[in-house]
C-alpha cells in the first residue's frame, strides 16, 4: 500500500515557501531552511502576518527565524501566503472580464 | 539545498542579541544566554516591548518555553538606540 508520512510532506517543502497558520490569528510565511522532529523550524525571508481585532493586519519582514513548532496549526506546502492568493483572485477576475469582453465583441460581430 | 536545523540556528546566535517574540504579541530583546529543547530561553539585559513600545528593562529573565513564538537574530541598530 502506498502511503504518505506527514514529515514527508515537509521534508519535500525544505529550501520552497510555505505558508504556515499558527495559533492566535497568526500567519507566517518563508522559505524553509530546516526542522526537527517537533517541528519546530528554521525559517528565512520571513513575513509574519497577525490579524488585529479591528480587522487590520499587522506585516513584519524577518530575514532568519526560528519558529515554535508547538504554536502550528497547520502549513502549506509551496505557497506564498495570502498575498499570492489575493492576487491570483484578482488575476481570474481579471481574466473572466477579458473573457466576458471578447465573448461580446463576437456578439456584436455576428449582429 | 542543504538544510540548516534547528540546532544549527541556535548554534549560531547564541550570545547574540536576539528578540523572543511571544504568543501574547510581547516581545522580548536581549542577549540569547541558553535555551534548552523545551525553548525554555534565558535572557541577559532584557527589553520588555509590548505593541512597539517599551516597557521594561531586567538584567536576566527566563522564558518558559510554551509562551515562545519565535527567536529572531536582532539587527544592530536596535541597540545603538538604547
Amino acid at each position: 500500500m502506498d502511503f504518505v508520512l506527514p514529515f514527508e510532506i515537509v521534508d519535500k517543502c525544505l529550501g520552497s515557501r510555505i505558508w504556515i497558520k499558527a495559533q492566535k490569528q497568526r500567519e507566517v510565511v518563508g522559505t524553509l531552511c530546516g526542522f526537527d522532529a517537533d517541528l519546530n523550524m528554521v525559517l528565512s525571508d520571513v513575513i509574519e502576518y497577525q490579524y488585529k481585532i479591528d480587522g487590520s493586519i499587522e506585516k513584519t519582514h524577518l530575514d532568519e527565524i526560528l519558529l515554535n513548532g508547538g504554536q502550528i496549526t497547520f502549513l502549506v506546502p509551496f505557497k506564498n501566503g495570502p498575498d499570492e492568493v489575493l492576487n491570483k483572485q484578482i488575476n481570474q477576475s481579471n481574466i473572466s472580464n477579458d473573457v466576458n469582453l471578447e465573448i461580446e465583441k463576437e456578439k456584436s460581430n455576428s449582429d | 539545498m542543504t538544510s540548516k536545523s534547528p540546532s544549527d540556528f541556535l548554534k549560531n546566535i547564541i550570545g547574540k542579541p536576539v528578540i523572543v517574540k511571544l504568543t501574547s504579541s510581547i516581545e522580548y530583546k536581549g542577549i540569547l544566554a541558553c535555551l534548552d529543547a523545551y525553548m525554555n530561553i534565558s535572557l541577559e539585559q532584557a527589553e520588555e516591548w509590548i505593541e512597539g513600545q517599551f516597557k521594561n528593562k531586567y538584567a536576566d529573565i527566563f522564558i518558559r518555553g510554551n509562551n515562545v513564538f519565535y527567536v529572531t537574530p536582532q539587527k544592530k541598530r536596535n541597540l545603538q538606540d538604547l
